[in-house]
Parts: structure tokens; C-alpha cells; sequence
């Protein structure tokens, strides 16, 4: 039997001669699943568009990609256009830019109904309540993409992109920015493919690709680290690479020992705070002891990251009161810092990381030794200090991030989802570097995560926004 | 949308309050008698005489300070009464009414040329950014940019005017009249916003929901009437506000130099004839004008925008 | 960094530039008339030739874009100084401070440029004073805008929050965050100020509001010299060119030049 998509020898190379995918082949035979297995970036999302026939101009594209048996390069424009959606369903990677800001959830999914299969505006309105219905998005058929959240917009993506009945789907990173709840519901639908067509999915996420078994190809940088049958390679790696990120996903945690008799260092006192016209906390208190580690959980909205502000002093409650009680210790340093979600948001961007390390060392002293002790354990390479943030990854960042603050000695470290944009390695190693000197130092941590399982283990309690109200 | 409202209203209110202190401030610097010149304001020129004067004088007590005559000429601002102009001695109101209507008629057909030209250029260069039609338009923009709108319309009269005698130099009349003045100011508003739509356009064809649109089933050109055309005539709603300065700036020197009898070309003559109460009403017709039709792209937008929240109570219906 | 149309721009600017200084090596001025030679032809006397009345166009042309050039730059640096500032202000402290310079912004925005321009300068006719007021308080609004915006969203943004945590103060945020981000906008609006302060000088000119006779201004000089089109097209050319060149300049010198920074 021809297999639906088959890539050969495909490399894909960007304007500068950087190869995005180096030498991949595969092929994804009728009922059966792909998973694509890699860190975010360029490369992965490339080739979707590759396979699709709608790489970008300037990139440039060698080897040979076969749809059911057919060289892309002998399917013309319109071939194509006949192939997309009617063979192959495209979900693509953040829904809520995908999706028209200004045209209502039912239009979107209801036009493919019209106009594919050519159904009256009534009864394609109709088939698109019913997909709405199925996806437990009732009544919010009239609503435009701002208006949802994260999960819905992803799930009117997929029903649009699904409706003109495609038997095979390239899923680009699918369950990202979505809760363990949301995720498991878009493994289940990911699955239907895999039993009754075909599913290749793009992702960074290992416990995706475990779940949809079928073939698994690990990529980085572009490069081919291990393929093979998903169940063999994730029980038995044979690349060292395959076998840390294993390990990574795998991981679990000792959360440093609770110190005896702490004494309580930030007190937040009755504070309320809104947000718009919606009340965000009333009357909280919250006290948090040296060596303590909070973890804090909830739904987006929810507050989370105000409440974090709120305990660096960073914004004003409406009513109530934060106090800090630090012992006296070197004047000026700062006692409290943050690690945030976006590391690339949080340097100067128009200067090298070397300036900002210079005018904290001016300002602050530190030790030259201390800069290397600590950029050896997180693994960062001097030379990085001569990039602008622009020029690095998010993975160097956020290690450059946390070496600025451990530097520093807070005394109360926020880490705000400090390791959602990051692959799972570069997560550990932060991780493990911020635990380590929580211990050492005797600083509080709040840690902010999605990630019930990992706050669970490594927090000494945790504050659930989605219980308190 | 009430804050809007308010905004614009302030707007309107200020509009009135500064274009009459400017012109209280400019009747105060000018040379002569004081009672002379209002008298002159109320009667035209030839009727005044030193009785007049006086009338004027003891009726608006003349001797009092500026403050008070400040309030009172507000006053009478605020009951509509502009006075007579100096230099014609007729009620400006009356004048101003005339010329409105000659403005607007230049208005629109200007506006439908520009519309003309600069739809389909800014669409097509949009959708086929970095071709040679695109680079031209470009280059032609930025030309036309690159001069006063009074050149263009120079330009427009040596060339059809003087070298080929096909319409007329100035003046008002017959439709031949029209043509080259609002050719000019069309061009000028053209070059600026068919480059407008050109960006916006070309946004939104290369943006992730139009190739979604694509990879869901829709064709291409099914694609561009449904998730183009709507977001491009949304982004460019706003962009009407620069246009409408361009026009009513544009009308005030196209106006001028083809001496067509509308509301511009009586600001530029009556500042040039120290006409104040005609440079005071039509100054304020102006600035209303523009202000009426920013409150209009305000409510436009406010109507066809989605995503504006109509109505706190269907907020989560 | 600097690209091939900006390059352009400051060529035009630059040859501009030296025809003014060509000026100081002729002894002629813009008043001086000599009827005997009216529309002469480039000469030694007179390198580009004389006008209406005789006078030396040269001596006419590089005094106009000298007018100008320093009005559009003076108008440029009062507005942008005073626009950073405001601007700056507003969006850093806001509450009072952004309500009060808001309020104002929206006031004078419910006035076209040119209208406020054309009262102003009526107010004293023929006053550069007047002129150069006029076209700064409609020029600092821009600046205020943009400023505000700009100051508003870095205020919020994870990075100047980690400055404040690692105890940097205003200055230092100054200088490592605002500067940078701001300067490239800055620039272009400095230069499509600039060609909008002459598009508008020119313009008031042209309905004789603005500069009075004697004094050479493109735009005058464009409305005396268009009645003798057909003796000396040569002579009316002149000032048309030179406002051309000289907006073009400056819409080329702006970063992204005419290419469209419209928004």
C-alpha cells in the first residue's frame, strides 16, 4: 500500500545556509501515527509547512516529500488546494492566532461546511453548532477568538480545520498552553486519526508521544538523534540525547528539608486586589518563612502572577498590607527577585548580557569566581555574554536569568512557570539549580506552575487559586 | 462608547472656545478703534461713522476691561451670532452657508477619485507585495508625498491648462470646473492611502488566520472576501481620520489657488483681508467639521467592530 | 543600519546644503533689484539667473531653503523636546499628570495642523515667531503620542520590573531601556516632522499668511513667480524643485524612509 506522506532525504535550509531539518525521512503508512519529538523551535514547525507545500520564500527545500505517492513537485497549485483539508487536516500551533480576530467561532467552522461541501448557509450554520456541541463549546458559537480562552480557541481550530473531512492531520505542537485536563481531551481526538486515517504530530511533549505510540523520530537542531518505534525508543534509548530527556520527563524530586523553627520573613496582611471589575482576592493573608517553598496552582485569570507581584511589592493592593522582615543584610542588595515565564522579555534587549552583568557587578560586588562557579553548574558558556538577548535561546536565557539572581542572594525568589517555554533538560538543570541554592541559602521560593505533579513534589505546600473562590 | 461621546463633544466645545479666543485676541492687536471695527463688524465699512461708533460704544460699553468684553464675545458666539463680514458687510453666516456647499461638492468628488485610485492600487499591491507594481506605487507615492498638495494641483494647471488648453485655469462654473481641483486633492489623499491599504492588506494575506482560512478549504478567493476584506475595512476605518485632515488642509490650498468659492479659500482670504469674523466662522465650521467626522469613524468602528462589547449584559451569553 | 534611501536622503540634503553655502560666494542678496536685467539666463553674476524684479534667484533660492531648514529644525527640537518630555511624564507617573497632558493632546487634536497654523500666524502677520509656534504645537503632539505609548508598554514589561528588583533607579532605566527603545522613532519623527514643518511653512506662504515680501520663501516665491510661467518657466521650476528635494530628503532620511511608516 502507498504510504500517505512520505518524506526522503528532506533538508530544509534558511536564508543563512542553517539547516532547520537535516536529512529526515519517514513515512506514515494508512492508520497509523508519527510524532516528531524536539525542542521548540524553527525547525519542527518548518516542516509542516514543507509538508503541506507552503514553505516560506527564502527557504529553501532538497530531498523529496511524496502526498499518497506523489512527488510534491509534480502536484500543481491547484492539485494542492484540492489535497488541503479535503486529505489533510492542518491544526496548527497557537489556534488563537490562527483564528480570524474578528469573525465569530460559528463563521469559522460553519464556512468550511458552506464552501467545502458546498451545504446551504442554514445547514451549514447547523453543522457547526453540532461540532461546537460535540467539542463542549455550546454557546459560545456567537463569541470572537479573544473572547475564549487558550483551550476553547484551540478546540474551534480543530474543529474548523477538521470539518472538511480530511482523513489525515498534521498536528503542530497541540497540546501546548493547554492544562493536564485539556491535553488529555486533545490526545483522546489526535487518536481517532491514528486509528482511522493517518497523524503525524509535531510536538515537544514526551508524554504526547508515548501516548500516541506508533513511530517516533527525535529531533535537534535540525538534526535526526533516534527513530524508531515509539515504544522502543522511549523504553530503551540508545542515544545519550533520547536518554536524558527520558530521564528529564521522568524525574522526580526531592524537595529540600523544611528548616525547624523558621521565622516568617514576607507577610502579606488582608489584602484585595481586582483586576478590571473582577475581584481578585479579598481579605488574603499569606505568611512565608525562610527555606519555605510555596508552590501556587490555578487556572489562568486567576491571579497568579498578580499575587507573585503582589509578594515582590511590584504592585499595590487595593486595600491591605505586605511587610518584609529581613534580618539586616548587606545594604541595598535586593532581598526579593523573579524568574519569569518569558526570559526574553526580561533583559534590556538592545545591549549584551555582558553590560547588564557589568553594571550588577559595579552596583552589587559579587566575585568574578562566583559569575564562573555558577554559570559552570547551569552550563552556560562564557562566550554568550558577548550575545544580545535576541541572539540566544530561550533555554540560555532563562539560565542567564537565573545566574543574575543567584548572584544576587535574595533571600525570596518568584519563579513564575520558570520552565514552561523550556525543553525538558534545560528545565531540569534550572530546577535543580534554584532547589540547590534554596537549601543552601535558606531563601523562600514561590513557584508558579501548571504542573500540579512536579509543585506537588517540590513544595512544602501549595496554594490552589481554583479552590480558594 | 459614552466616554467617546464625551471626548468628541469636549472636543466640539474647545473647538468653539479657542478659535473665538483667537479671534477676540487677533481683534484686539488690530490697528484703529476698537467701536470702529465692531461697528464695522456689524454694518460693513461703508456705513460707519463716528455715530455709529459711539452707538457701539454705549451699547457694548466699549470702556469696560478685556475680560468682560472676552465673555461677551463668547456670548454671542455661543448664540450663534458670527456677526457681518468686514470686508462684504453681509452676515457671515449666510456667506459661510453659500461656501459649504461648494466645499462639500469639492469634497466628495475628490474623495470618490481617491477612493478610486487608491482602493485597487493598495489591494493589489497588498496582495503581491514586492512586484514591480508595488515598487512603482511606491515610488510614485512618495513623490506625490513629497510635495505640497498646492504643487500638484500647480503642476496638474501648466499641464492641462496652460500647455494643453483643455480646462480651465480657476474658477467656478460648469462641471470642467471641478476637474483638476479635485484631481489634485485626490491624489494627494491617494498617495498616502493607497499605501496605507497596501500595509494593511498585505497584513492581513500573510497573517496565520488568512493561511489558516486556506488550509481549512476555503479557496483563494473565498478566502480573501471572508478573512481579508472584513479586517481590512475594520483597520482602515481609523486610518479615516488622517485622511480627513489631509482633505480639509487640502481644501484650504486647493481652494486657494483655483479660486474655487468654498469655505478654504474664504479662511485664506479673510486671514489675508484681516476679515476676522469670517475667519472666525469659517475656522469653526472647519474644526466642527473635523471633529463631526472623527465622531463618525468612531461610531462606525464602534458598530462594526465584534469585537467591542455592545452591551455589559451579553457579556457571557 | 543605515540603509540605501537614507543614504540618499542625506546626499540630497547635502547638495542642498551646499548650494546655501554657494550663496556666501556671490554678493548678491534677495532684496536688491535690477530692473534692467529681469528673467536673465545663468550667468557668472547670476548662477541661476534673476527673476521679476531682476533679483538674483540664486541668493532667492539658498536664503528660502535656509528659512526653511532652520524653521523646520528649530520647530523639530522644541517639539520633540518638549513631546519626549510630556509624553514621558504622562506614561511614567500617570493618574493626574497623564489626565491633564491627555486632555490637552485631544484638545488640540480636534484642529486640522494647517487650520491652527493659519489662526495662529494671522494673529501677527508675517511673524516667524508666530510661525514657528504654531508648527511646534502641532509637531509635539506626535512625539507625545508615540512617547507615551512606548514609555506605557516598556513600563509594564518584565525587564524594567527586574531592573526595579535589582535596585537600578530611574536613571539607569533611563539609559538602558527607554534610550534605546525610543531613539530609532525619535529619529523618524524628527525627519517627517521636518518635511511636515516645511510642507506647512511653504503652504501658508503660498496663501500669503505666512513670511512677507521681501523675504524669500518657497512657497511666496512659487505664488509670485507662477504669473510669469510662460516668460520664465526656468525661474518657477526653481522653488518647486527645492521644496520637492527638500521634503524628499527628509521622508528618505526617516528610518523605513518613504517606504511606509505611515501608521
Amino acid at each position: 500500500m502507498t504510504p500517505l506522506i512520505e518524506a526522503r532525504k528532506l533538508t530544509i535550509q534558511d536564508q543563512h545556509g542553517r539547516k532547520l531539518v537535516d536529512n529526515l525521512s519517514f513515512s506514515l503508512a494508512s492508520n497509523s501515527a508519527l510524532t516528531i519529538l524536539g525542542e521548540s523551535g524553527a525547525g519542527k514547525s518548518i516542516l509542516a509547512q514543507a509538508l503541506l507545500g507552503i514553505l516560506p520564500s527564502g527557504i529553501c527545500q532538497t530531498g523529496e516529500i511524496k502526498l499518497f505517492g506523489k512527488p510534491l513537485t509534480k502536484i500543481s497549485q491547484s492539485q494542492l488546494e484540492a489535497i488541503w483539508a479535503r486529505e489533510i487536516c492542518f491544526l496548527p500551533q497557537e489556534p488563537s492566532k490562527s483564528l480570524n480576530p474578528i469573525m465569530p467561532m460559528r463563521r469559522q467552522i460553519s464556512e468550511v461546511f458552506e464552501f467545502v461541501h458546498l451545504q446551504k448557509y442554514r445547514k451549514a450554520t447547523q453543522s457547526a453548532d453540532e461540532s461546537l456541541t460535540q467539542l463542549n463549546l455550546d454557546g459560545h458559537g456567537a463569541k470572537v477568538p479573544s473572547r475564549l480562552s487558550g483551550g476553547m480557541s484551540q478546540r474551534v481550530a480543530y474543529a474548523a480545520a477538521t470539518a472538511a473531512g480530511g482523513k489525515v492531520l498534521i498536528a503542530d505542537e497541540p497540546t501546548k498552553g493547554l492544562d493536564r485536563r485539556h491535553a488529555a481531551a486533545t490526545i483522546k481526538r489526535l487518536a481517532k486519526y491514528r486509528d482511522h486515517g493517518g497523524l503525524i504530530t509535531i510536538t515537544h511533549n514526551l508524554q504526547l508521544a508515548e501516548e500516541l505510540g506508533g513511530t517516533i523520530i527525535i529531533m535537534r537542531d535540525g538534526q535526526i538523534i533516534e527513530q524508531g518505534d515509539a515504544s522502543a525508543v522511549l523504553t530503551e534509548p540508545k542515544n545519550s540525547y533520547t536518554q536524558q530527556l527520558i530521564s528529564a520527563a521522568k524525574k522526580k524530586w526531592n524537595r529540600p528539608e523544611k528548616l525547624q523553627q523558621p521565622k516568617p520573613i514576607i507577610t502579606l496582611e488582608n489584602v484585595s486586589l481586582s483586576r478590571g471589575s473582577k475581584q481578585l482576592f479579598h481579605d488574603f493573608n499569606l505568611t512565608i518563612s525562610e527555606g519555605e517553598i510555596i508552590g501556587m496552582v490555578g487556572e489562568s485569570g486567576k491571579g497568579k502572577s498578580s499575587l507573585a507581584d503582589l509578594s515582590l511589592k511590584l504592585l499595590k493592593p487595593k486595600s491591605g498590607s505586605i511587610n518584609y522582615h529581613f534580618d539586616y543584610f548587606p545594604a541595598e542588595r535586593p532581598k526579593v527577585l523573579k524568574l519569569s515565564q518569558d526570559p526574553a522579555t526580561t533583559f534590556p534587549a538592545h545591549h549584551p548580557l555582558q553590560i547588564l552583568l557589568t553594571d550588577l557587578q559595579k552596583k552589587h560586588r559579587f566575585d568574578q569566581d562566583h559569575v564562573e562557579v555558577i554559570m559552570n553548574e547551569l552550563g552556560l558558556s562564557a562566550k554568550l555574554l558577548g550575545s544580545k538577548p535576541h541572539q540566544l535561546s530561550g533555554g540560555e536565557l532563562q539560565r542567564f536569568s537565573l545566574l543574575f539572581i543567584l548572584l544576587l542572594r535574595p533571600r525570596y525568589i518568584v519563579a513564575d512557570e520558570p520552565t514552561s517555554r523550556l525543553d525538558m533538560i534545560t528545565a531540569e538543570v534550572v530546577n535543580k539549580a534554584l532547589l540547590s541554592y534554596l537549601e543552601k541559602h535558606r531563601a523562600a521560593l514561590l513557584y508558579i506552575s501548571h504542573d500540579r505533579r512536579l509543585v506537588n513534589e517540590i513544595s512544602h505546600r501549595v496554594i490552589d487559586l481554583d479552590q480558594t473562590n | 462608547m459614552i466616554t467617546t461621546i464625551s471626548k468628541r463633544l469636549f472636543q466640539a466645545v474647545f473647538v468653539v472656545w479657542a478659535v473665538g479666543t483667537l479671534s477676540f485676541i487677533m481683534m484686539r492687536l488690530l490697528p484703529g478703534n476698537m467701536a470702529f471695527k465692531i461697528a464695522a463688524g456689524r454694518y460693513g465699512y461703508d456705513q460707519v461713522n463716528q455715530q455709529a461708533a459711539d452707538m457701539v460704544t454705549s451699547e457694548l460699553a466699549l470702556d469696560r476691561s478685556a475680560i468682560s468684553m472676552y465673555f461677551d464675545w463668547l456670548g454671542s458666539l455661543a448664540q450663534l451670532d458670527f456677526g457681518n463680514s468686514l470686508v462684504s458687510g453681509r452676515p457671515v453666516l449666510h456667506e459661510i452657508q453659500h461656501q459649504l456647499g461648494h466645499s462639500f461638492e469639492l469634497a466628495l468628488v475628490a474623495t470618490i477619485i481617491s477612493v478610486l485610485i487608491a482602493v485597487p492600487i493598495g489591494t493589489y499591491c497588498g496582495r503581491r507585495a514586492n512586484s514591480l507594481a508595488d515598487h512603482t506605487s511606491l515610488f510614485v507615492s512618495a513623490i506625490l508625498r513629497a510635495q505640497p498638495v498646492f504643487v500638484i494641483g500647480l503642476i496638474l494647471i501648466l499641464v492641462f491648462s496652460i500647455h494643453f488648453k483643455l480646462l480651465p485655469v480657476a474658477g467656478f462654473g460648469g462641471s470642467e470646473f471641478i476637474i483638476l481641483p479635485a484631481t489634485a486633492l485626490a491624489l494627494s489623499m491617494a498617495a498616502l492611502s493607497s499605501r496605507m491599504i497596501k500595509n494593511i492588506t498585505n497584513n492581513a494575506v500573510t497573517s496565520s488566520y488568512y493561511q489558516f482560512a486556506r488550509l481549512k478549504g476555503l479557496s483563494e478567493n473565498q478566502a480573501f472576501e471572508r478573512h481579508a476584506k472584513p479586517n481590512i475595512t475594520l483597520l482602515f476605518l481609523p486610518f479615516l481620520g488622517v485622511q480627513a485632515i489631509c482633505l480639509i488642509e487640502g481644501i484650504v490650498m486647493i481652494e486657494s489657488l483655483f479660486s474655487w468659492p468654498g469655505i478654504g479659500h474664504a479662511l485664506a482670504h479673510a486671514i489675508f483681508s484681516r476679515d476676522i469674523p469670517m475667519i472666525q466662522a469659517s475656522a469653526m465650521v472647519m474644526g466642527l467639521l473635523f471633529v463631526a467626522i472623527n465622531s463618525f469613524i468612531d461610531l462606525a468602528v464602534y458598530l462594526i467592530d465584534p469585537r467591542i462589547n455592545h452591551s455589559a449584559s451579553n457579556h457571557d451569553r | 543600519m543605515i540603509d540605501r534611501k537614507q543614504k540618499l536622503g542625506a546626499g540630497i540634503l547635502l547638495i542642498l546644503l551646499v548650494l546655501v553655502l554657494a550663496n556666501r560666494f556671490t554678493s548678491n542678496d534677495i532684496a536688491s533689484q535690477n530692473l534692467d536685467s529681469i528673467f536673465d539666463p545663468p550667468s557668472l553674476t547670476y548662477p541661476l539667473g534673476t527673476d521679476q524684479f531682476g533679483r538674483c534667484n540664486l541668493a532667492r533660492i539658498s536664503s528660502a531653503i535656509l528659512t526653511s531648514l532652520s524653521m523646520a529644525s528649530i520647530c523639530v527640537i522644541t517639539a520633540s523636546t518638549i513631546g519626549t518630555l510630556t509624553g514621558f511624564f504622562s506614561a511614567w507617573y500617570g493618574g493626574h499628570v497623564d489626565r491633564f497632558f491627555s486632555t490637552v493632546v485631544n484638545i488640540i487634536m480636534a484642529l486640522p495642523g494647517l487650520i491652527i497654523v493659519l489662526l495662529f500666524s494671522s494673529i501677527i502677520p508675517g511673524s516667524f515667531f508666530m510661525i514657528y509656534l504654531s508648527i511646534s504645537l502641532v509637531l509635539w503632539l506626535e512625539y507625545f503620542r508615540v512617547v507615551r505609548a512606548r514609555v506605557m508598554s516598556l513600563k509594564s514589561e518584565p525587564a524594567v520590573q527586574m531592573s526595579q528588583l535589582y535596585g537600578f533607579n530611574l536613571v539607569y532605566i533611563l539609559r538602558r531601556h527607554l534610550w534605546p527603545s525610543i531613539k530609532t522613532d525619535l529619529a523618524t519623527l524628527a525627519c517627517f516632522g521636518a518635511g511636515n514643518a516645511i510642507l506647512i511653512l511653504a503652504s501658508i506662504g503660498f496663501v500669503y499668511v505666512g513670511l512677507r515680501p521681501p523675504d524669500a520663501e518657497l512657497g511666496l516665491m512659487m505664488v509670485e513667480l507662477f504669473p510669469y510661467y510662460s516668460d520664465a518657466p526656468w525661474v518657477l521650476a526653481q522653488p518647486l524643485l527645492a521644496i520637492f528635494a527638500l521634503v524628499l530628503a527628509f521622508n528618505l532620511l526617516a528610518k523605513g524612509g518613504s517606504n511606509d511608516a505611515i501608521d
